[in-house]
């Protein structure tokens, strides 16, 4: 196994993120704590699984990295500007076609509309979806909003890619495509973290892994070790 | 912000504006004719009700009442649509980092594109009716810009303090509706009691609707003394859009998933 390079992209520090949970003025919830106390650092190079049951704070986890939340309290200090976020379905605007969505999609991360212009047939190609690039994205399944997706973000340059449960609904033949591109970029040294319940994806993909409950992180380790232990555990 | 990234934001907002009017027009059969059918429908229903029903209106009331409407949908539809910009944007806004200023942004651009569109129409009626081009039509280009500020500076505020306190979207709407029937649309300020004008006159629609209304009914050139609370208004509501924008930016995304 090759060492982890020095460099450090992301440093999370006792991060925590509370939700307001709503209710009427006179009658206010105790606010919701997603992530609690969280510290890890995140090297180029690196690719971590997030392991955890539903509600667990993945997601938002996520988003905290993209540095789209702010969190509640601690600190993330960020190495790079080029962050992407990779989840299901969200960031499209439903009534406008699919191929519209891309290109938005590609300017709101930065890349110039010409650019993109020119880079979403080869997505729409690469997704296996070249005949329904004028379909309204609200017409998509949800499994091929994720192949799109999942197109859309390895044909963006990032330093870090964050996947948020991506591969869990693409058919056979798009996961074994998709997880043959993520082997050939993990090869190319792209930093990733990798959110998902297909535990055996994530021990294929990463070197290692978080496990995640109720906001904590309880365990980080080899991806393999943590995997193991998190799988033992729900069967009991 | 560089040069690079404003035009890059801009391409974004007009993208944005424009896949979304083709959108919008792709859901009905008639397509785009909305645009102009939608305010002439609502010009008839107020013609009906003022001119006919309750009697009020004078020999030009067609055309008073046309561009106080034309003039004031400009305002009144963009506000009421950018209030929930951002709040409802949750999907984009967890998934993406930008400007949430982008979000109302693109609702000012799509409607004054179609603004522009019902006012060349109106301006062809207004030239077969009698009321011909002058050198006064000058003075719509200030006024346009004024007008487009002022939206700009409500529409923009108004978006980002819903996701703050989301009870607000109750308020905008019963305020805008207020507004609209206080702004003399279908009735001239010489109709207001001569007490209440002053009042009146703070009222920065009120006095932009008027100025327009010199221009394009009397040839005259507006009263910039009219405009002065309009020109206030506009520059305090720029200002507190700006701050509210820059200062809530890295808020939204919380604040608009979590409820």
């Amino acid at each position: 196994m090759t060492q982890p390079s020095p460099r450090v992209l992301l440093e999370v520090e006792d991060v925590c993120v509370d939700y307001r949970q709503g209710g009427p003025i006179w009658r206010r919830k105790p606010p919701f704590r997603a992530v609690d106390g969280v510290s890890f650092t995140l090297r180029s190079g690196e690719g971590i699984g997030v392991v955890g049951n539903n509600g667990a704070g993945k997601t938002t986890l996520l988003r905290v990295l993209a540095g789209l939340i702010q969190p509640t309290a601690g600190t993330v200090r960020r190495f790079t500007d080029s962050i992407t976020l990779l989840a299901l379905g969200a960031g499209y605007e439903g009534s406008i076609r699919a191929r519209d969505n891309v290109v938005l999609n590609g300017m709101l991360l930065g890349i110039p509309r010409r650019r993109m212009q020119a880079k979403v047939s080869e997505i729409f190609r690469y997704a296996g979806l070249r005949d329904f690039q004028g379909m309204p994205i609200k017409n998509y399944s949800s499994g091929m909003r994720s192949r799109l997706a999942f197109a859309t973000a390895v044909h963006v340059q990032t330093d870090v890619l964050l996947i948020d449960e991506v591969f869990a609904v693409g058919d056979q033949d798009f996961r074994a495509k998709s997880e043959q591109t993520m082997t050939e970029k993990i090869g190319d040294g792209q930093t990733f973290v990798l959110v998902s319940h297909g535990v055996q994806t994530i021990k294929k993909l990463c070197q290692r892994a978080l496990w995640f409950e109720h906001g904590r992180l309880i365990a980080d380790g080899s991806a393999e070790e943590v995997v193991d232990r998190y799988t033992a555990q729900r069967q009991v | 912000m560089s040069l690079n990234a404003l035009l890059h934001y801009w391409d974004i907002v007009e993208f944005r504006a424009r896949t979304a009017m083709a959108s919008e027009a792709a859901k009905t059969y008639l397509n785009f004719l909305w645009w102009i059918i939608d305010p002439m429908l609502t010009m008839a229903v107020f013609y009906l009700l003022f001119a006919v029903v309750l009697q009020r209106g004078t020999e030009d009331f067609v055309f008073f009442l046309m561009i106080g409407l034309v003039v004031w949908q400009w305002f009144g539809n963009t506000v009421g649509s950018a209030a929930l910009s951002i709040q409802q944007s949750a999907s984009l806004i967890s998934q993406v980092s930008f400007p949430k200023v982008l979000l109302p942004l693109t609702v000012i651009l799509t409607n004054t594109y179609k603004f522009l569109f019902v006012v060349a129409i109106l301006l062809a009626v207004l030239w077969l009716a009698g009321f011909p081009p002058s050198p006064s039509y000058l003075a719509l280009l200030p006024l346009m810009l004024l007008q487009l500020l002022l939206i700009y500076g409500a529409s923009t505020a108004v978006a980002a303090l819903v996701p703050l306190v989301p009870d607000l979207q109750y308020v905008v709407s019963n305020l805008l509706r207020a507004m609209m029937f206080l702004s003399g649309i279908f009735y001239p300020l010489s109709a207001v009691p001569p007490s209440l004008q002053p009042a009146f006159l703070m009222n920065p629609m009120l006095s932009i609707i008027d100025a327009y209304r010199e221009v394009l009914m009397h040839q005259s050139w507006p009263d910039l003394a009219n405009l002065r609370y309009a020109i206030g208004a506009t520059l305090l509501l720029v200002v507190l859009a700006t701050i509210l924008t820059r200062s809530l930016d890295k808020r939204f995304a919380r604040l608009v998933v979590q409820r």
